[in-house]
């Protein structure tokens, strides 16, 4: 089978070579399609797994356990920044730095690029105004 | 030199006051010494908003006829207080229903001061002068006889740093912590925060009029947990949590802009308050305090993953760069607590003062001068 995914890398897993591995360890072909991603930053792939069911069930696997994010095609993350408060808490958590507070005016600021759509702002905003949207 | 709360009073009433925000002054003070300072100013205004989970308030419902006795109520399904006389009930910012996690007491609170419609279910046995045994109504702000927040304890003076030295990602009232240390949290307003200003209490007791949710309130008493134990830096500055206040003032008055309610993962709801004292120079002590910068402003670091293990000490100036440094590790550090809400509040205390729409009052009863926390005894208890 062939299933087409973004995994998503916080900068410091750039540094690793996960590819070479899901290739050589899991037996799957891989086709990247699109590579947004620059060592020590890091980024998206967006592509294709290809190989039996269970191989890309634990490359997958593989993956997620070492921190890279696997996400079905097209999911952003929304921020109804209306009603943020501003406080912080989902810079806290955010790896990508991707959302970011500080001085001089200490208001939220999304950088959407950089998102890795790791879904942490999701759990971690105590307003609850992260969602995650799935438009192609 | 020294100056009264009636000097300063005379002069809010006239327009003359000079007033400045905790921050302002603390800019200033960097040029000028304690003794200027006082000559110059009149009143400091602080600003806190943060999640204080001891916050609530009482309700009034009103009579319906046949009455109730109230012993079991919900309003918007999540159960609240059933323990006051007939148709009264104490709203807890925690208050929650187990199966809808993300919206509790703190969320109501938020709705009634917005004048939404809630819906509102009660229970009673039936007695002979409550004879209704249950009601089920809307009721908003308008309807409610009475809505008035009043919290045991909030503001606290300092609080911890949050991090998280285990394997696993820890969810806590402060915030996502992520896995060895790759973040920390932290959550006072530093220099602008209330009781940092004036770490003694010594301007601020029962009775203190205060900025409370947009409106004016009143400091109750000192607030539970209320700790004048904790070890001072050489500038008096008190290293972790240790004062509070009870808070008390009109909800009905409240702007959603400073009352939100709030929920963090696998903890629970709770409610952001805004809070603001002024603290009024009436010495060159005091003017020496509101002068304290954040580099000054020292606190704990704790394991939230382990028990909450003391890791080091940092300061607000740290704190706010974005990054501490702890045993030769660097630790992305990211607020809990809105500054930008803060000044806001600073700011909008000011300009009451200025406007001459909001004097000070001078403390009906001081704070504890003496007064430490006892943690729970575990005690065997005979069945
Ligand atoms: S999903 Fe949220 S927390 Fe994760 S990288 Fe994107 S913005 Fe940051
Ligand atoms: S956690 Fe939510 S409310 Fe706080 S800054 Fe982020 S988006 Fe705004």
């Amino acid at each position: 089978m062939e299933k087409k995914v973004v995994l998503s890398f916080a900068p410091e897993l750039t540094f690793r070579s996960f590819m070479n591995d899901i290739i050589r360890d899991y037996n799957i072909n891989i086709n990247i399609i699109k590579a947004d991603i620059e060592i020590a930053k890091g980024g998206k792939l967006l592509v294709t797994l290809g190989g039996e069911e269970e191989e890309i069930a634990a490359a997958e696997k593989f993956l997620t356990d070492n921190g890279v994010v696997i996400n079905p095609m097209g999911s952003t993350i929304k921020l109804n920044k209306e009603r943020c408060i501003a406080c912080g808490a989902c810079t806290s958590a955010c790896p990508s730095g991707a959302l970011t507070i500080g001085a001089p005016d200490w208001t939220l600021n999304f950088n959407p690029d950089k998102c890795i759509i790791c879904k942490l702002c999701v759990k971690s905003c105590p307003m609850k105004l992260f969602s995650v949207e799935f438009a192609e | 030199m020294t100056r009264s709360y009636q000097e300063i009073n005379e002069k809010i009433r006239k327009g003359t006051a000079v007033v400045m925000t905790a921050e302002e002054v603390s800019r200033m003070a960097e040029e000028m010494s304690p003794r200027e300072i006082l000559k110059r100013v009149d009143v400091v205004t602080t600003g806190t908003f943060g999640a204080m989970c001891s916050s609530g308030a009482f309700l009034n419902f009103g009579h319906p006829s046949p009455s109730i006795r109230m012993e079991r109520i919900e309003l918007n399904g999540v159960p609240v207080s059933g323990g006051l006389a007939a148709v009264d009930t104490y709203v807890g910012a925690t208050d929650c229903n187990p199966a809808n996690p993300n919206y509790g007491g703190g969320h109501i609170i938020e709705d009634i001061v917005a004048g939404k419609d809630l819906v509102l279910e009660a229970w009673g046995k039936g007695t002979d002068c409550y004879p209704r045994k249950h009601v089920k109504t809307i009721v908003n702000r308008d309807t409610l006889n009475e809505a008035v927040l009043c919290s045991p304890r909030n503001a606290y003076q300092n609080y911890n740093v949050a991090t998280n030295t285990t394997d696993r990602i820890k969810y806590t009232y402060m915030g996502t912590l992520l896995p060895h240390m790759k973040n920390a949290s932290y959550s006072s307003a530093g220099e602008l925060s209330p009781l940092l200003n004036d770490p003694e209490c010594r301007t601020i007791g029962m009775g203190t009029r205060i900025f409370l949710g947009g409106t004016q309130g009143y400091v109750a008493w000192n607030g539970t947990q209320f700790n004048t134990t904790k070890p001072t830096n050489e500038y008096g500055i008190p290293i972790g949590n240790a004062r509070t206040i009870a808070t008390i003032g009109n909800l009905k008055d409240m702007s959603t802009e400073f009352v939100r309610g709030a929920a963090f993962e696998k903890y629970g709801t709770t409610l952001y308050m805004g809070v603001g004292v002024p603290i009024p120079l009436l010495d060159e002590d005091l003017a020496m305090r509101v002068s304290i910068r954040n580099r000054q402003i020292e606190t704990n670091i704790q394991d939230y993953g382990n028990g909450y293990t003391h890791l080091g000490t940092t300061n607000y100036e740290a704190l706010r760069s974005g990054c501490i440094e702890l045993n030769g590790k660097k630790i992305r550090t990211a607020p809990m607590s809105s500054l930008y809400k803060a000044r806001i509040i600073a700011a909008t205390l000011k300009e009451w003062i200025e406007r001459g729409e909001f004097t000070l009052t001078e403390p009906v009863r001081p704070m504890p001068s003496v007064s430490s926390v006892s943690p729970l005894k575990i005690v065997e208890v005979e069945e």
